[in-house]
């Protein structure tokens, strides 16, 4: 789907909202304009004029924008059924969009070449096991390029040796917290920790990319008595899923220590037995299992990698701050009343890690927080930033929750400098997501250091809205 | 009363409002059953519709409870109470003004009161449970992918 069908979907959806609109702007301009339109006839000008509005008539694009287009045979047919979702849902979703620019010459992300301040490119493995794990995310950009690019800066470096320590050190040593403001590239970095510890070929990674999700009553649940917590079927089902596809190799070198038998959801139906012979991704790959029992699959799984010393276990969980700001969960029990995140399977788990309850004989926990999320005290007394005023209302700080990451490393993300923000320039110049005027009209130099003050002194995020928001 | 069955718009929560059904109930109801939060009506299998059915059928709603709310106003007349009075003059009970608005109560308050939002055939005392039995059997519930609109 080319770009300006995309506007012209999401523009006739608008309509579809507000018929009044249709009168308003008719829709005779090009789709750029008429959403431009579509935006200033939502605010009241100074001027009473209409002039903005007004619009050559020609009776084909008025057709297109009640979502049908005029064919050769005077026939109407329908263009488009318009769409359900944001532009941003709609550019990253979409299947048949234009292939984004290719850059030629990257290379890789290599552990043992990290060059700092270098725009890098996925291999081919990290990039399909990293789309698997859900770390590219809709907001970032990535649709500019053909695959997602990546810059090597300070904390990359910090990530490399944290994925190199969890080669050989417990995780109850290895637990950090990515924390920073909006956009600053903590998602990335976590990405970029990921596709380390993939590229590192006998690590197992964990990856929890939407913490709201387990938190925000958007899975299924129910209570499972034989492992007296809630588990989360359908949330499992995806994860398990992923763990399976990102350490396909490794799973199936690892041998169950012990017998398990996974009772049958009803007395009618029969147990399923694993024994010695079975490896983890017999387990994981196990078909004839109901969606009740993976609650069950999900415990023998970490069960095991906690016993087993072979493979370092990388658990990683973006939007991490989604789960301590919402510590009273939607979900009810069967007496109506709201469940505590502990309270759920999967949570309970993360907790357990980081409060080192449990630990990988090998192996890391990386956290990433969101800003997003409802800010809270309760995860920033828990790593130690602020001390929590002892009045503070019980809806804000959570004491229990934040006791169980207090041994948990903040590392602060910081700003990118100006060379950084220079050789992303480049590439974005390379990649052809300038505007044209704005290429024309300056050099380089004076394009990095506009960039570099539109970014507000080198947040990523902020840089990129400068640039593709220019159009 | 009209009740919307509206495919994937509406959540479990909001499934059914029937005349006397609070949030609240709707809210215990959902948790009994173990609906999650986000669930939607088209996720519903037969056996947890059955569910909301039973647990409806435990609650005075509807008719039931429109015979209720009638038995006290018309208790209010027999005793001949200034409210039982204001009841059957069509004015408003609780000391509301009358030189403008009263419109609520110049609807509702007549010698039989009418129920809040309420059509003949509830009017008849048709027993809800038995109309969500009926659209059960007549397979509006089979029908979710569209939209439909059940009036009651």
């Amino acid at each position: 789907m080319k770009i300006n069908e995309i506007w012209e979907s999401v523009y006739v959806n608008d309509l579809q909202r507000k018929p009044s609109l249709i009168n308003i702007c008719s829709a005779q301009h090009s789709p750029m304009l008429r959403l431009n339109t579509l935006v200033r006839s939502s605010t009241r000008s100074f001027s009473s004029s209409v002039s903005l509005q007004a619009a050559p008539n020609t009776s084909k694009t008025k057709a297109i924008a009640k979502g049908f287009k005029g064919s050769a045979t005077g026939k109407k047919s329908r263009k488009t059924a318009g769409s359900f979702r944001f532009f941003e849902d709609h550019v990253h979703y979409a299947k048949n969009r234009e292939p984004g620019f290719e850059l030629s010459n990257l290379e890789t992300l290599n552990p043992t070449t990290l060059d700092l301040n270098k725009v890098v490119s996925y291999s081919e493995q990290q990039l399909q096991k990293l789309i698997q794990a859900g770390s590219f995310k809709k907001d970032q950009f990535h649709e500019l390029f053909k695959t997602p690019i990546t810059l090597i800066r300070d904390e990359t470096s910090t990530m490399a040796q944290f994925v190199q320590d969890i080669a050989t050190t417990p995780s109850s040593q290895n637990k950090i917290c990515l924390i920073g403001e909006r956009g600053i590239g903590k998602s990335t970095l976590l990405t970029q920790a990921q596709a380390l510890a993939i590229s590192q070929s006998n690590t197992i990674v964990i990856p929890i990319s939407h913490a709201l999700k387990l938190v925000d009553g958007s899975n299924d649940f129910f209570y499972d008595s034989k492992l007296q917590t809630y588990t989360q079927p359908m949330y499992l089902k995806k994860l398990l899923s992923k763990i399976e596809y990102i350490n396909k190799e490794l799973l199936s070198q690892i041998q169950l220590s012990q017998d398990y038998v996974i009772e049958g959801v009803t007395k009618d139906k029969a147990a399923t037995k694993f024994n010695q012979k079975h490896t983890l991704s017999d387990l994981v790959q196990a078909t004839n299992l109901a969606p009740r029992q993976r609650g069950r699959v999900f415990q023998i799984l970490i069960q095991e990698l906690l016993n087993q010393d072979s493979h370092p276990v990388l658990v990683t969980v973006d939007n991490f701050s989604a789960i301590t700001s919402h510590p009273i969960t939607p979900y009810r029990n069967v007496e109506n009343k709201q469940l505590y995140v502990e309270e759920l399977q999967i949570t309970k788990t993360l907790f357990q890690l980081t409060s080192n309850e449990v630990s990988f004989k090998k192996g890391g926990v990386i956290l990433a927080t969101s800003s997003d999320d409802k800010p809270s005290v309760t995860l920033k007394h828990g790593l130690g930033l602020i001390a929590a005023d002892p009045y503070t209302k019980e809806s804000d700080f959570n004491r229990t929750l934040a006791s169980k990451i207090t041994t948990v490393k903040p590392i602060t993300v910081g700003k990118l400098q100006k060379e950084c923000v220079g050789k992303l320039v480049e590439k974005y110049i390379e990649a052809n997501a300038f505007n044209k005027t704005e290429l024309e009209n300056n050099n380089h130099q004076n394009l990095i250091d506009q960039k570099y003050v539109l970014s507000g002194n080198g947040n990523p995020l902020e840089l990129l809205k400068s640039i593709t928001m220019y159009h | 009363m009209a009740i919307t069955i509206n495919g994937k718009a509406f959540r479990a929560k909001e499934l059914v409002t029937f005349y006397g059904l609070t949030h609240h109930d709707v809210s215990k109801i959902c948790s009994k059953l173990g609906f999650y939060p986000a669930m939607r009506v088209h996720q519903l299998n037969e056996q947890q519709i059955l569910g909301i059915t039973k647990e409806l059928a435990d609650l005075t709603i509807e008719a039931d409870k429109r015979a209720i709310i009638r038995a006290n106003i018309a208790l209010k007349r027999s005793t001949g109470s200034y409210a039982g009075m204001r009841h059957a003059l069509g004015l408003p009970v609780r000391g509301q003004r009358t030189k403008t608005n009263a419109k609520t109560a110049r609807r509702l308050n007549r010698i039989e009161r009418r129920g809040f939002a309420t059509d003949a055939r509830a009017a008849q005392g048709v027993n809800a449970i038995e109309q969500l039995n009926q659209h059960l059997q007549g397979g509006v519930f089979g029908g979710f992918k569209n939209f439909v609109k059940a009036l009651f």
